[in-house]
């Protein structure tokens, strides 16, 4: 089990470690006044832009939450990066691209090192999935109640967990992978790490509320409960191994574009 | 009060090439033997986007011993003139069916009352408290009101769960479909205040900048002429006035420079002439709105730190989290103590404000005296998007109609424009009704 855990969540590293790391196509990094930005990039075919600080950046390079990441970031600056890339390029390649960029411009230095932790472990339930693959060429299910209002297309390949009523969080997914579930459910768990032990590939579409509140009131499942009668997920507390990123060194600001 | 025989129009201005500059009140504007004139109400509202944190936010007592939490704490000074309101709601920023867009919907609400329409295209909401204020009196001033901002907000279509971007763009709305735009640029503050009137006089900007030399080189002839026939307290006020505006617009030409020097292609990032800190910038603002109150050049403002689900750093105190991303705290006690510190942070730039409204003379108080200001957010927990118990400030001394120093909570269901009726009463405006008012509150001027 230690050993499935270690590839899932540390493949996206180790694989930063290969000589063949890809790289943007170009890229200009630079810094821009104010305080504002945005918390992931935006991305047309193969032109990606952002507009944020370091935290970020690395945050999304090597895919982990900010309490997974410790050392000396500086935090003088927001960046602005202007990126070109093959259109085709999948997310996981895009990250691997920000980890080149900051090694690069930002002499960033970095060393993993792992640490018992609390979190949640997510699988496939007694029962098996209760929802099933999306295939090309399938009507997509009608949106939640939830989202009334919005385009179907402006969520499709996307999920989103949003307040609905007091007390309730309701997740959308829409075509998309387990693994992106996980990534959500490690921020409505408030940072917590979700091992994804479901084994499961293909992409889905997936709606379920739960209690976000201890108020009794709130009529609404649990999220495990939820996960359970809804997709046929189960999701138990565990502990185990987590990876932490240090961040041993990085300049303020890059080099020369 | 000094009263001179000869009296000047309240609405006195020094002329010069491409600029007006209306005066403060002086003592030779009081009619001559006269009780002195009736002092003006001015109103503002401040927004803060994305909650408080309500723990370190609300009294624990009532009253007027109330002791001063973490985050009010930079107000504490002016306990004479705060109000802490606790337990008014915005009902109408509920989903009630429509779901997610909480953000949405509590910029939308803020000063409306009314549920927002959930759509991207045909926006619905209500006239905004404010331009009730500035239909009503704004005829009074140059600037019937000034809407003003700190976040460059030109975000079209879709930005909250089906909810049009117009909503959490604005605070203010002249009528139920038309959202009014925010200024963010202290220049173009500026130039509405002081300009000929007519902001499309490029002409006269372009020469200003080419002979660098203050805006108000072009009013010192009238100013020496008046000056002659001023006594010596309207001279010093008169002084220190002009001096008060000459460091505005000192201050943004500097912010320019700095903007020109720094980042050479600006293009959406930095407009000219706002400042690159988040402090410098409201502060900026706020000496903006202190002027503008003090000229009587509008008696209405309302001014907004930033968007709903905004995402501003504050790496000056240490926060360099996206500030709606560290609002979904979780309950995180790491992250619930970096947005503490942007909420103190917020009411510690109020604070600058109050600072100035305080220490600006009017007739024979200060402007704080004269004003109310509305301080406060659309969300209490933000966590939890929640609409009631909302954190509210009700700071001056409202021109005797108030009775500050207290923290004074009324009971749910109590709306939020509850409040605002009885402000507009206070201000002159007597409105049946607004969003889902109930009646007036009680225990603004009263214990």
């Amino acid at each position: 089990m230690r050993r499935s855990i270690l590839t899932a969540v540390f493949g996206l590293a180790a694989s930063s470690l290969s000589s063949a790391q890809p790289a943007f196509e170009i890229a200009s990094i630079k810094p821009v006044a104010g305080d504002i930005l945005a918390t992931r990039p935006t991305r047309s075919g193969g032109r990606i832009t952002w507009t944020t600080e370091l935290s970020y950046l690395i945050s999304y390079g090597w895919h982990l939450q900010f309490p997974f990441i410790s050392g000396a970031i500086p935090h003088a600056s927001i960046f602005r990066v202007d990126a070109v890339t093959d259109p085709d390029a999948t997310e996981d390649q895009i990250r691997l691209m920000f980890q080149s960029l900051l090694k690069e411009r930002f002499k960033l230095v970095t060393h993993q090192v792992t640490k018992e932790a609390d979190g949640y472990a997510l699988s496939v339930g007694k029962s098996g999935l209760k929802v099933k693959e999306a295939k090309t060429g399938d009507t997509p299910p009608p949106l939640p109640e939830w989202v009334r209002g919005v385009s179907v297309s402006a969520f499709e390949g996307g999920i989103s967990a949003t307040l609905p009523e007091k007390g309730v969080t309701a997740v959308t997914g829409r075509r998309v992978s387990i693994s992106k579930l996980v990534d959500t459910l490690r921020q409505v768990l408030g940072g917590k790490m979700v091992w994804d032990q479901t084994g499961v590939t293909g992409d889905y579409y997936f709606a379920f509320r739960y209690a976000s509140d201890d108020n009794p009131e709130v009529d609404a499942p649990s999220l495990a409960s939820a996960l359970r009668e809804n997709l046929g997920l189960e999701l138990k507390k565990q502990k185990g191994p987590v990876e932490m990123l240090v961040v041993d060194s990085m300049e303020k600001e890059p080099t020369a574009n | 009060m000094f009263l001179a025989k000869n009296s000047l129009h309240r609405r006195t201005f020094l002329r010069g090439a491409g600029a007006v500059v209306a005066l403060p009140l002086l003592d030779s504007m009081v009619p001559a033997f006269a009780a002195g004139p009736k002092p003006i109400s001015r109103i503002a509202f401040v927004y803060t986007a994305n909650g408080i944190i309500m723990r370190d936010w609300t009294p624990a007592q009532e009253g007027a011993d109330f002791e001063y939490t973490k985050t009010l704490k930079p107000i504490e000074p002016f306990r004479n003139q705060t109000l802490v309101l606790s337990g008014l709601e915005h009902h109408n920023g509920e989903s009630l069916g429509d779901g997610a867009g909480d953000h949405a919907r509590a910029g939308a609400t803020w000063l409306t009352g009314v549920h927002p329409k959930k759509t991207e295209v045909d926006i619905q909401n209500a006239i905004s408290v404010d331009q009730i204020l500035a239909t009503e009196i704004g005829r009074q001033t140059p600037l019937p009101s000034l809407e003003l901002g700190l976040e460059d907000v030109r975000l079209v279509g879709g930005c909250d769960s089906g909810y049009s971007c117009a909503y959490s763009n604005t605070l203010a709305w002249s009528s139920p479909t038309t959202p009014l735009p925010y200024e963010t640029n202290p220049r173009a503050v500026f130039e509405r205040m002081f300009g000929d009137g007519e902001t499309t006089d490029k002409e006269a900007r372009a020469m200003r900048s080419r002979e660098n030399r203050s805006l108000l080189d072009f009013v010192l002839a009238d100013a020496s002429r008046l000056s002659t026939s001023l006594g010596a307290t309207d001279k010093r006020k008169m002084s220190d006035y002009l001096d008060s505006v000459r460091e505005v617009e000192r201050r943004i030409q500097k912010a320019e420079e700095q903007n020109a020097a720094a980042n050479p292609v600006p293009a959406l990032d930095r407009p000219d002439g706002i400042p690159p800190t988040f402090e410098e910038h409201i502060q900026l603002m706020y000496d903006l709105m202190t002027i503008a109150f003090q000229a009587d050049l509008t008696r209405v403002i309302t001014m907004m730190y930033s968007r709903e689900g905004g995402n501003r750093t504050y790496r000056s105190i240490g926060v360099p989290d996206a500030h709606h991303g560290l609002s979904h705290h979780m309950n995180d006690p790491a992250k619930m103590a970096r947005l503490q510190l942007i909420d103190m942070h917020h009411v510690n730039m109020l604070s600058h404000f109050l600072g100035k409204m305080q220490d600006a003379r009017d007739g024979d108080g200060s402007l704080l005296d004269h004003s109310m200001i509305v301080y406060g957010s659309s969300l209490s927990d933000s966590n939890r998007h929640l609409h009631d118990n909302l954190p509210v400030l009700l700071m001056g001394g409202g021109n005797g109609k108030l009775r500050p120093g207290r923290h004074v909570r009324y009971p749910k269901p109590t709306p939020m424009t509850n409040l605002y009726l009885t402000l507009l009463d206070m201000m002159g405006v007597h409105e049946e009704k607004i969003g889902d008012s109930t009646g007036k509150i009680q225990h603004l001027s009263e214990v």
